[in-house]
């Protein structure tokens, strides 16, 4: 069982788990799912805007960067709830390469910087397997 | 998307989410304007509530394309629109105003 699979499994109820394949298409019904689980989940409006829009760019970076040159992939999109730390952990997962970002981003290449800077803590985990972006947002007291 | 032509500006009304999906639509609406050679272009986000990179570049370019020749302006407030171009450090790029008569009237 891959890692991917054993997350899907661990899916508690109120979380949300998306396998999408990483198309451009597919994002803006997902940023609405998404927005509109943030909103139950009780984030403050500021924090929902960001986890919408910070999410976004790290699925945007999957469907542009990570399956260049192969036919079709996926991307997971996971949010949580962790009531034990007071927060919740959106990850964008995808298994196919990670691309490193040029020095001179040119027009383009705001994605990473507009993720950390929405985002009071986050991680990328690029590996052989694919990449996965993560990120927390405080929930309110 | 509506365009309107104010004497020698040309204003672009921008509505909506601009995402990857709808970037390409944007891209086209300014190259078109800026194709009409104003002195002024101002691209208005007054009515845009999400906007994602693939936006924003887009507007880099549409600066960057109308150089000396166009006065490239946008009207721009509040977290969908001004906050993520402040975060990416590309604000500092644009001339940026809170109204439409403001970026119409400021250089």
């Amino acid at each position: 069982m891959n890692q991917g699979q054993r997350q899907l499994d661990d899916v508690q109820e109120g979380d949300l788990h998306v396998r999408v394949p990483a198309v451009a298409g597919r994002l803006t019904g997902l940023r609405h799912v998404l927005a509109e689980w943030a909103e139950r989940a009780g984030l403050a409006p500021e924090d929902r805007e960001a986890l919408t829009l910070a999410s976004y760019e790290a699925m945007a970076n999957s469907v542009e960067h990570a399956y260049v040159g192969q036919l079709q992939g996926v991307l997971d999109l996971r949010a949580v709830r962790d009531h034990a730390e007071r927060r919740v952990v959106v990850t964008v997962t995808d298994y196919g390469q990670w691309k490193q970002p040029p020095a001179d981003p040119g027009t383009r290449g705001r994605g990473l910087p507009l993720i950390r800077g929405l985002t009071p803590d986050s991680a990328i985990a690029p590996s052989a397997g694919g990449t996965t972006v993560s990120m927390c947002w405080p929930l309110p007291d | 998307m509506r365009t309107e032509e104010l004497g020698a500006a040309v204003v672009l009304s921008v509505t909506g989410e601009v995402d990857m999906a709808t970037a390409p639509e944007l891209e086209e609406s300014i190259k078109a304007a800026l194709g009409r050679g104003p002195e002024v272009l101002v691209v208005d986000l007054s009515g845009v509530s999400f906007l994602a990179s693939a936006g924003m570049s887009v507007l880099i370019g549409g600066n960057q394309l109308a150089g000396d020749r166009t006065g490239f302006r946008l009207v721009a407030t509040g977290s969908a629109t001004l906050r993520p171009m402040e975060l990416t450090g590309i604000a500092t790029t644009f001339s940026i105003h809170a109204t439409r008569d403001q970026a119409l009237s400021g250089g």
